[in-house]
């Protein structure tokens, strides 16, 4: 027997021994736990042998076959500490009791895919794109593939300017949208909306197609409060910088107040442009835009960052409220306020190119411009399906002046001008729906006047205006009163694939020219140097537009019939004129998509366009100090032929995005203009009759890539242009041709966890020839490396470098920039703390080339010191 | 109109604030798991595949698993007044599953709910048994250490993915029992695959017996024959609400479900 048992107990201890441990877990109160999970795993390691999970009494039994003479055992339970004992491996009942603790889970989610399309809208995830550096969400649009900020803010899809700006379906700033995309924090925002072809009328939404592009930002939340605060301080000499700026979304009411100062060379008036496309094309309809018919002789900018060189004191204000009302009615306030005083300090050397030789002039500048502006708009909107409607009164108020001191020749040569510029207007639009048609109701209605007075001290020009003999001043005096309307009403029917849009319209423009030239000598002047110039011009429109959508087929044939008239007369100097001619203009665009990711786009068309009122008066007016001009001539006529193609691509998915376009712009003048450039370094221009032609042709390229593995942007785009024209100087007919190649490139990367790189380059090719003569090749170079470091305790240090690099001729210019940012940020209290150094190698003088129609002027301009600023920022 | 839309009509026209909740638990919530679920319901066709967001919510002492979209129109009903009128129905989520499942712990039983045309019905049964068999292979899941284990459930053999740091023995639809959250789980023919999408801490209050309508209990065995009934000839529980519609929508519907029956040839439970 006793050997049995023995012969069995080694048997046994052979094979695996078949254990059970059993149990119950209780809570430290004694109630039962229930669907704990008790798990066996093999001494030290990570697997798991045997496990059970407790019943509703909190018991649990495993059973368990194991060689190991000792295991762990692990009692978990969500919301209890974790025990874990060694037990042997034999049969037992083990009771736990576990205590409470709470516990937080760690919460992840999947990374969305960083760009999804629907239908015509992309959105981008703005949290796939935003960088530990970025603050506002214009940074962080920057980075998204497709979509391109230019160096003025304007945004292009696809090389495309957008046509609308949306802060959540809405159109608060109408155009000025640089103010929502440098102060609206990004942490606000969830997505960036691209919505392809456009039609933001609702009521023609089905029955017109667009293929403009909008954006939308789309919040967080519904109700959003945001907005920044920033308060900085520096020198030398002593600098400010200081910008408050509340928001406020919310589904009924939308709110952006600014107000920003500094003298750090940060240009805030540009928050103040109208960057949509649409509204571009309406400031140029309504020539509502502010010429300056008179000017100081200026310094031309260096060709990189506002920042390095701006010398400037502004102050600016702006307010911008939208309110839903009743009946769908919204209603919009834009008011800006804006002061600001710039100073431009620096020489320029010009040559003029002339077949009979080179004329020299070299002139030292001190320049002072002074900003004074004020721009109202208020708008009642209504944008339904049915019916839309839209009525917009504007006043602008510039109260601009400036003063400029040559230094020519060791003699000195003040400026002094205003150049003010006021201007009212009311714009309505109106759509209804008659059955099926609607009836498209546009009204404009704008009144301005441009007061401007020049005086240059010494006078200039003795030869015309004095006798041959030196004298103390001279002064230009213009003022232009406009009254301009535009009425048109049209039918827009949809049948079948077919829209046709039937429009008939009147313009009136009345322009009166009061400009004279007085000497200090008060010298008898002819008459020639003065204009009371009656302008009037009518324009008759028919037009039948027919719009054809099918499949992947949108074609658009405009086909407009216009009625022009122009009367002009200047009763003094007794000269008059007048056209009237009819034109017909058509215009034709086809754009075929070929699948989801490829598009066609094309268009050609042939437009007529007469000369404005600063293009013809009889008399003389004193432009600049070396700028005589009078253009006596036959109202200035072209008509112009154009053609362009475009493809792109766009894949939401790879995050791909390409695009390229030709186009071709061939345009026959009735006039060739004469500069003549006089001893002085004076310009003369005359127009002659004779018929010429002026042809160019644009090709663009650009390709976009994000890589989420890497999280990196690569961009690279290409942009050739020509243009072949004839021109006159010094009394001989001569051809000029202009090339312009321009290659760039753009890298966003993240080296590491917390280094970043952005670098962005691009090479300028520039040259011009003369009849067959080659002028010498202008090239440029700008190259940007951004380093930017962001470690654990929320300190950020960014390093910016900017190289440019000019050469002409065998001369080479080369400059280096850099500055360095330090920032510290209080997590809790969202402040930042922020130190900068800028122009960090003192660089004081730039030198920049710029290439004329005729002649090359070298520039060298003063640029902001080396400066230290300390900031700090709040999230409001 | 779609005999779906037909049903999201009805779904709105009838409007029961009434709640039965006497065997329905409700708690506070702990966690909310979001799962990407896709299936296919044609045995060959891949093409087929179909996608919707799934979501376990978890207390303390039950978890409660549907579709995101149902549960959202489930919260839009909660919140809806006669005065708001109609719903756009294009704003309205979408969903195609409209079933949920209970599993309470302590009483070792799931309460699956369905709706039928205007009705909503549950029964409660036993949880199924799993029997696992565990993996040595671990791979991370959203940062989680995961353990594989496999198990057979209604003729499908099925690889899960869970979490010990989650020690909470669920799973998305049907699957529980592992000591751990289920963060993956698929079938070896990847036909239907549940892939974890978020992790969130929640603290929100979840009544599991907040319907729409009045919710009947029937047995396992009538929900079988309903569901076949409804697969079949759905115009024979369109028209038991009290409300009549045509009778070529009924056939129209008819026939629809028949074709869709036979193109959806691959169910999950393909045994009982």
């Amino acid at each position: 027997m006793r050997i049995v048992f023995w012969l069995l107990l080694f048997l046994c201890n052979c094979l695996y021994s078949q254990t059970t441990i059993k149990g119950q877990v209780l809570d430290t109160r004694g109630k039962v736990i229930v669907s704990a999970s008790v798990s066996i795993y093999k001494k030290s390691s990570s697997s798991i042998i045997a496990y059970a999970i407790t019943d509703s009494r909190g018991m649990f039994a495993i059973t368990l076959i194991s060689p190991e003479p000792e295991v762990d055992l692990e009692v978990r339970s969500m919301g209890y500490e974790t025990v874990v004992s060694a037990i042997s491996n034999t049969s037992q009942t083990k009771n736990f009791i576990l205590s409470e603790k709470s516990f937080v889970l760690k919460e992840v989610s999947v990374k969305a895919a960083p760009i999804l399309q629907k239908g015509d809208t992309l959105r981008y995830m703005v949290n796939s794109f935003s960088k530990e550096q970025d603050r506002s969400i214009g940074d962080v649009l920057k980075r998204m593939p497709g979509i391109e900020v230019l160096a003025d803010g304007k945004i292009l899809y696809q090389g495309k300017a957008i046509n609308k700006f949306y802060i959540e379906g809405l159109d608060l700033l109408e155009g000025k949208y640089n103010l929502a995309n440098d102060n609206l924090p990004y942490q606000e925002v969830s997505q960036v909306q691209i919505l392809e072809n456009h039609q933001p009328i609702k009521t023609l939404d089905s029955i017109q197609f667009s293929d403009r592009t909008a954006l939308n930002i789309k919040l967080k939340n519904t109700y959003t409060f945001t907005g920044q605060a920033r308060i900085g301080s520096g020198f030398s000499p002593l600098l400010w910088d200081a910008n408050v700026t509340p928001m406020l979304f919310s589904k009924k009411r939308q709110m952006l107040t600014t107000y920003q100062t500094n003298n750090t060379g940060d240009n805030v008036a540009s928050q103040l442009k109208k960057l949509t496309i649409e509204d571009l094309l309406n400031q140029f309809e309504n020539n509502s835009e502010k010429i300056d018919w008179l000017e100081v002789q200026q310094l031309s900018n260096p060709k990189f960052s506002e920042k390095r060189w701006l010398d400037n004191s502004v102050h600016l204000l702006s307010s911008n409220y939208l309110q839903k009302l009743k009946k769908d009615y919204e209603l919009r306030v834009n008011v800006s306020y804006l002061n600001d005083y710039q100073q431009q300090k620096g020489f320029t050397s010009t040559q003029f190119f002339t077949p009979s030789g080179t004329i020299d002039l070299l002139e030292e500048k001190f320049n002072q411009f002074y900003y004074n502006s004020l721009q109202t708009n208020f708008t009642l909107k209504k944008n339904t399906t049915k019916n839309y409607f839209k009525n917009s009164l504007e006043f602008q108020g510039f109260w601009d002046s400036q003063r400029g001191n040559i230094v020519l020749n060791n003699e000195g040569l003040k400026q002094e001008l205003g150049n003010e510029y006021f201007r009212f207007s009311n714009n309505l639009k109106s759509i209804f729906s008659i059955g099926k048609q609607k009836l498209v109701l546009f009204s404009y209605l704008g009144l301005n006047k441009t007061p401007q007075e020049l005086r240059v001290n010494p006078g200039q020009f003795e030869g015309l205006l004095n006798d041959n003999t030196p004298y103390e001043s001279v002064t230009q005096n213009t003022d232009l009163l406009t009254y301009y309307t535009n009425n048109s009403l049209s039918i827009i029917k949809a049948v079948k694939y077919f829209t046709l849009e039937s429009k008939v319209g009147l313009q009136l423009e009345n322009q009166k020219l009061n400009s004279d030239i007085t000497t200090s000598t008060n010298s008898v002047l002819s008459p020639d140097f003065s204009n009371t110039l009656d302008w009037f011009r009518s324009k008759v429109y028919f037009d039948l537009q027919t719009q054809f959508k099918k499949a992947n087929w949108r074609i658009e044939l405009s086909t407009p019939i216009n009625f022009h008239a122009y009367t002009l007369k200047d009763a003094t100097l007794q000269k008059a004129e007048e056209v009237s001619q009819t034109t017909f203009e058509p215009r034709l665009n086809v754009n075929y998509d070929i699948n989801s990711y490829w598009k066609i786009n094309s268009s050609a068309g042939i437009s007529n366009q007469f000369g404005t009122i600063n293009q013809l008066h009889y008399g003389y007016i004193l432009q600049n100090y070396r700028s005589i001009k009078r253009i006596d001539s036959p109202l200035p006529q072209s008509k112009i032929q154009n053609y362009a193609v475009g493809f792109s691509y766009r894949n939401p998915i790879r995050s791909l995005f390409f695009n390229c376009s030709y186009s071709n712009v061939q345009s026959e003048n009735n006039l060739l203009y004469q500069s003549e450039v006089l001893a002085n370094g004076a310009v003369s221009i005359d127009a002659i009759e004779k018929v010429n032609t002026r042809s160019s042709h644009n090709f663009s390229t650009r390709i976009g890539k994000y890589i989420p593995a890497i999280k990196s942007n690569l961009t690279l785009n290409g942009s050739f242009a020509l243009q072949e024209f004839p021109q006159i100087i010094n009394t001989s007919l001569v051809d000029i041709a202009n090339r312009n190649l321009i290659i760039g490139s753009k890298i966003d990367t993240d080296l590491t966890d917390w280094i970043n790189l952005e670098y962005s380059g691009s090479w300028t090719f520039s040259s011009n020839k003369i009849e067959f003569q080659k002028q010498p090749q202008v090239h440029q170079q700008n190259h940007g490396l951004n380093l930017n470091f962001n470690f654990k305790n929320k300190q950020y240090v960014g390093l910016k470098s900017e190289y440019v690099s000019t050469s002409l001729f065998s001369e080479r210019n080369e400059n280096l920039f850099a500055d360095v940012t330090y920032r510290y940020t209080l997590q809790k209290k969202k402040i930042d703390i922020e130190l900068q150094l800028n122009n960090v190698f003192g660089t004081t003088n730039f030198k920049t080339i710029n290439v004329n129609d005729f002649s090359y002027v070298s520039t060298n301009f003063m640029l902001r010191p080396r400066q230290l600023l300390f900031k700090v920022r709040f999230a409001l | 109109m779609k005999p779906q839309s037909l049903l999201l009509f009805a779904f709105f026209i009838v409007i029961a604030n009434q709640t039965y909740a006497q065997n329905f638990p409700k708690d506070t919530l702990r966690y909310e798991i979001t799962y990407d679920y896709s299936y296919q319901v044609n045995k060959e066709d891949t093409l087929s595949k179909q996608k919707e967001q799934m979501v376990l919510k978890i207390a303390k002492n039950f978890s409660f698993y549907a579709s995101f979209n149902n549960m959202k129109l489930m919260d839009l009903e909660k919140n809806w007044k006669e005065s708001d009128g109609l719903p756009d129905r294009k704003s309205l989520p979408r969903t195609k599953l409209y079933y949920t499942i209970v599993k309470e712990y302590a009483k070792n039983q799931m309460i699956f709910g369905d709706s039928f045309g205007q009705s909503y019905l549950y029964f409660s049964k036993d949880l199924d048994k799993f029997e696992w068999k565990l993996q040595e292979e671990q791979k991370e899941i959203l940062g989680y250490n995961c353990k594989k284990a496999t198990t057979e459930f209604a003729g499908r053999t099925y690889v899960a993915w869970y979490t010990t740091e989650i020690s909470i023995a669920d799973g998305p639809y049907k699957f529980h029992g592992l000591p751990g959250l289920i963060l993956s789980i698929y079938d070896t023919n990847k036909h239907y695959q549940f892939n974890v999408a978020s992790i969130k801490n929640s603290s929100s209050f979840c009544n599991t017996g907040e319907q729409s309508q009045k919710p009947t209990q029937i047995t396992y065995e009538e929900y079988k024959q309903l569901k076949k009934r409804y697969k079949e000839k759905p115009s024979t529980l369109i028209n038991s609400g009290g409300m009549t519609f045509p009778k070529e929508m009924l056939d129209l519907a008819d026939q629809r479900a028949k074709e869709k029956m036979k193109f959806e040839n691959n169910p999950m439970e393909l045994t009982d």
